[in-house]
């Protein structure tokens, strides 16, 4: 019997149109004319026909006229729904169409927070003095370095040398894993 | 404004210009750029200096390519031309109250008008900063940026 190393693997992916533009040209090629492989695709076209015809024959055979009644009852034998539900549908139907949503409710209820806390603790005539700033925040820092802010279109390490006292910025993209 | 606030603001004040003043109208900015390779063993002397520092990136060569000093009044941005059109633009910004010298600095690459890297630093009188990572034929090129200020 004739053999092809082509037929075992990449007929049948040729066939499921698994493969990319060029190697099933190349395949396509090849099996016009490659006796072997043209028998081997032959063989999964019939294949395929056969199952084809053998489903569809089932399919005829099946009587599907009752399938959605049954979709309905089986739907309707599910557990009711929860009180939660019960209870969002109570709101929808008694719920105004002028009554406000969530959100203008939570803003309500702190207005009147906030306006209950001022009345009863008003702030102190004689406030202390305010706050400093904060200091500015140091992404690094050493003896030699302080770095107060950094922005960078690249990938950037911060470190310090302990050891050399040094305070380094490193700007790359190729992170190579000794360095930094 | 009250008695209260108005005093540490004027002490404040004056002690800045005091600072100023002391820190000398006058920043030299220094930029050595070292390109280092894993490619031999070559240490230049002239880096004799930072050799502590440099050890540390771990390369067995190094080498300077570049150096350039530069004195510049503060709140003045200088520019420094860098291998491969690279772009490094410092700006003296203050001299603060702890004897540090802060730094605006930018490092520009390419065509792009987004700085590859902005930043704000403070660094000690005769202090430095390193700036690494950055390839250039064949090997990593590490910016050293120190700034010295008369006190």
């Amino acid at each position: 019997m004739n053999t092809c190393p082509r037929s075992e693997r990449v007929v049948a992916l040729f066939h499921d149109d698994e493969l990319d533009s060029p190697l099933r040209r190349e395949v396509a090629s090849h099996v016009a004319g490659c006796v072997v492989c043209t028998r081997t695709l032959a063989a999964f076209e019939r294949v395929q026909e056969l199952v084809a015809q053998a489903v569809s024959e089932q399919l005829e055979e099946s009587d599907f006229s009752n399938f959605w009644e049954g979709v309905a009852s089986r739907i309707d034998q599910q557990a009711p729904p929860s009180w939660r539900l019960w209870l969002q549908l109570w709101r929808e139907r008694l719920r105004p169409a002028w009554m406000p949503g969530t959100p203008v409710w939570v803003a309500t209820t702190a207005a009147l927070l906030v306006t209950t806390v001022l009345v009863f603790h008003p702030p102190a005539k004689d406030s202390p003095l305010p706050l400093p700033d904060p200091a500015p925040t140091v992404l690094a820092a050493n003896d030699q370095a302080q770095i107060e802010s950094l922005s960078s279109t690249a990938t950037v390490f911060l470190w310090n040398e302990q050891e050399g006292n040094a305070t380094v910025i490193w700007v790359g993209d190729d992170y190579e894993g000794d360095r930094p | 404004m009250k008695r209260s606030r108005l005093v540490p603001f004027c002490f404040a004040s004056v002690l800045l210009g005091t600072f100023q003043a002391i820190a000398g109208e006058m920043v030299e900015l220094r930029i050595e750029t070292v390109l280092a390779t894993d490619s031999s063993k070559e240490f230049d002397d002239r880096l004799r200096d930072i050799r502590p520092q440099l050890n540390e990136f771990r390369f067995s060569s190094y080498r300077l390519v570049q150096e350039e000093r530069r004195r510049v009044n503060w709140g003045k941005q200088a520019d420094f031309s860098l291998p491969g059109g690279r772009f490094l633009q410092v700006v003296p910004t203050e001299y603060t109250t702890d004897a540090r010298i802060a730094l605006k600095v930018m490092l520009m690459e390419g065509t792009t008008p987004t700085p590859l890297v902005d930043t704000r630093l403070s660094i000690r009188n005769h202090g430095m900063v390193f700036v690494a990572g950055r390839r250039h034929q064949g090997g990593t090129l590490i910016i050293r940026i120190g700034a010295v200020t008369d006190e």
